[in-house]
């Protein structure tokens, strides 16, 4: 490929182009349980009945610990209190819990495995995934500069870059 | 996904035992793994513009999860090496690439209820294969275990190259 800017402004285009195609493709894929991806909450609230008997995937937050309730809300953002029969562990009210299962009428699902989250715990998992980025972003900064006149990046250190020539 | 600094953390550690092989992966190259490591972990612009809104926006299927499995990110890593002179490419291409995949690999040994991976190898298959996790992704010792591999590999680079050449001990941090 040619270092000029035309050339890899076009590339780079194609390949979004391309990536954004494979995005609409992943769009239109269905669960299917022969492939052991299980209906969730958006596929069952609507048609609840349809579902009874299936093996289901399902995350909502508790409401209630005795038995323990969670409430399901789909991307449409209808909601559904779900009872977890036999559900191992003691969730507080608040937790997120995640459940595989057997859907059954009378909106519960017999759990087969689980896990809790508390909510402090999603936001460790954001805060530090945040540092992460900070820190790699000013790596980047200080590691490469983008060359306007080739719309590329280049490490900042022409020594460096010199090397590349010969060994590249 | 495990946590994005577990992921960083593993890539650095990677890229650094690797320098020890290839004297060529100094510090800005060693980032670029890490920013591998993260190119999976862009499907997280859900949380700000949900594939949902985009499917009722434009009015066509659309999921942003693509970007987590082995196809997205392939193309993700090839727009990543488009990206530098060509003198370049050979090298980014295969950091990003190792970034990438470790992320995929930790990501594979996620817990999930269903003891069945996400459908990351696609769109080569899209079987879930059955996979006993070993950790949540809110879980805070994969963090702690790449954190600590991390400060070895980063002692032992520094001690590497000080004795390499005690002169170009200032260079060493990598």
């Amino acid at each position: 490929m040619r270092d000029d800017r035309r050339t890899r402004v076009i590339v780079v285009a194609f390949l979004m182009i391309v990536l954004c195609g494979l995005l609409v493709w992943a769009g239109t894929l269905e669960s299917d349980p022969d492939r052991n991806e299980f209906p969730n909450e958006n596929d069952f609230v609507m048609s609840y009945d349809a579902y009874v008997g299936d093996r289901v995937q399902v995350g909502g937050t508790v409401v209630e610990t005795d038995p323990v309730v969670f409430v399901v809300t789909t991307k449409d953002g209808d909601r559904m209190e779900i009872t977890a029969v036999s559900f191992e562990g003691d969730p507080s009210v608040g937790d997120e819990i995640n459940v595989y299962g057997t859907l059954e009428t009378e909106q519960r699902v017999i759990v087969i495995d689980s896990y809790t989250r508390e909510p402090w715990e999603r936001y460790y998992m954001y805060a530090v995934s945040f540092i992460a980025g900070l820190w790699v972003l000013v790596r980047f900064v200080r590691g490469w500069r983008f060359d306007r006149d080739t719309f590329a990046f280049k490490p900042r250190t022409e020594a460096r870059a010199e090397t590349e020539e010969q060994y590249g | 996904m495990a946590d994005l600094l577990t992921h960083a953390l593993a890539a650095y550690v990677i890229a650094v035992a690797l320098s020890f092989r290839y004297e060529w992966i100094t510090a800005p190259y060693v980032t670029v793994c890490m920013m591998g490591s993260m190119i999976p972990d862009m499907t997280k612009i859900s949380l700000v513009l949900s594939s949902e809104q985009i499917e009722a926006g434009l009015g066509i299927p659309f999921d942003w999860y693509a970007l987590h499995t082995v196809g997205g990110s392939f193309l993700s890593v090839l727009i990543g090496t488009v990206l530098v002179p060509s003198a370049y490419r050979k090298r980014i291409f295969a950091l990003l690439a190792i970034g990438a995949a470790s992320h995929i690999l930790l990501d594979a040994f996620l817990i999930k209820p269903s003891g069945y991976m996400s459908p990351m190898l696609w769109p080569l298959t899209d079987y879930r294969f059955a996979i006993d996790g070993f950790y949540l992704s809110s879980d805070r010792w994969p963090a702690l275990v790449s954190g600590v591999l991390a400060a070895i590999v980063w002692q032992a680079k520094r001690y590497h190259t000080s004795s390499l050449d005690a002169v170009s001990e200032s260079d060493s941090s990598v």
